[in-house]
């Protein structure tokens, strides 16, 4: 899982160092890009979210406070304009109701992945993710890429932190679930 | 309780062979070029009144220039232009002059102006600043 500890000089970028600007980008284009590709289902679209995201960026750099961390400020800024875009565009995703899963099949589901290769485990994490809602997937990405940092997480969402953590549960559950469904049922004959 | 340690301890392990979907190579090179645009956006000087309206005044007045030096040539200060134009005068230093100030309003008056001045200066820089 990469991450990110590049802290750009704000300074240099105000004063209208695109060097340093263009560091920026590139030290976040792959989060923005991926949370924009995860919660609005489409290359083209999250391509010019994650740009435009970045033009916003630019435009009201002066305006950051620095009371959150830099990265934290972009991925709101991130999810916002996605959040806009979806309003724009009506994709109201259907969020799928799931039914707890028990014990026994989380730990069926764990022998399974385990058993799984690294890079199938990964397509298959992609299309399972894919199938989540938009603020779902989003919570999860930001989650698992921004070092488990609840408070950060909580300032990117605009949420409580317990508010996180309940949505963090219900995300992680329906993951689950789309997994227990999507993999092969020979896979888990196989594995489990 | 248990089933959600586990539901977590599943979801952690799994999400470790998660990667990052990257955009297209040229996705820097696309924004920094939107951002040059906002630039030149901002850089762009709008004038208040636009080139026609100012050249229409200034054209206003040296046609009543004009016309006055043209009058004075011809007819002298005895023209009614020239008559009512000094009745103006006389009526405005009449007027003024029925208004006595005491010397703290004085004051007051000139130190707001000098206050206006102060705060035109301050936001002439701040606009400035917000254009470079």
């Amino acid at each position: 899982m990469e991450q990110n500890q590049y802290q750009p000089n704000v300074q240099l970028i105000i004063n209208g160092n695109s060097q340093e600007f263009s560091k920026l980008v590139d030290s976040h284009k792959n989060l923005v890009f991926t949370v924009a590709l995860r919660m609005l289902k489409n290359t083209e679209e999250a391509e010019e979210v994650a740009q435009d995201t970045f033009v916003k960026v630019f435009k009201s750099i002066k305006s950051f406070k620095g009371d959150s961390k830099f990265s934290t400020w972009i991925y709101r800024i991130a999810y916002n304009s996605c959040l806009d875009r979806l309003k724009k565009i009506k994709k109201a995703q259907q969020i799928k109701s799931f039914d707890e899963m028990s014990g026994v099949e989380i730990s069926d589901l764990s022998t399974v992945l385990d058993a799984i290769e690294r890079e199938e485990k990964s397509k298959v994490l992609k299309q399972c993710i894919g199938l989540l809602s938009p603020s779902d997937s989003a919570l999860l990405t930001l989650f698992y890429f921004e070092e488990k940092n609840l408070n950060e997480l909580s300032k990117i969402l605009n949420l409580t932190e317990n508010n996180v953590k309940v949505k963090l549960f219900r995300a992680r559950a329906r993951l689950a679930k789309i997994l227990k469904e999507r993999l092969n049922p020979e896979t888990i004959k196989n594995y489990g | 309780m248990d089933n959600q340690e586990e539901l977590e301890k599943l979801i952690d392990k799994l999400m470790v062979s998660d990667t990052l979907e990257t955009p297209s190579l040229n996705f820097t090179k696309k924004v920094l070029e939107k951002t040059i645009s906002v630039k030149s956006e901002r850089l762009v000087y709008k004038p208040l009144l636009p080139k026609w309206l100012l050249l229409l005044a200034v054209a206003v007045v040296v046609g009543f220039l004009v016309y006055g030096i043209n009058l004075y040539i011809t007819s002298g200060i005895s023209n009614p232009y020239f008559k009512d134009l000094n009745k103006v005068g006389i009526w405005s230093s009449n007027f003024f002059s029925q208004f006595s100030l005491s010397k703290t309003m004085t004051y007051a008056i000139v130190i707001s102006g000098l206050m206006v001045c102060l705060h035109t200066l301050v936001l002439k820089k701040y606009f400035e600043n917000r254009l470079a």
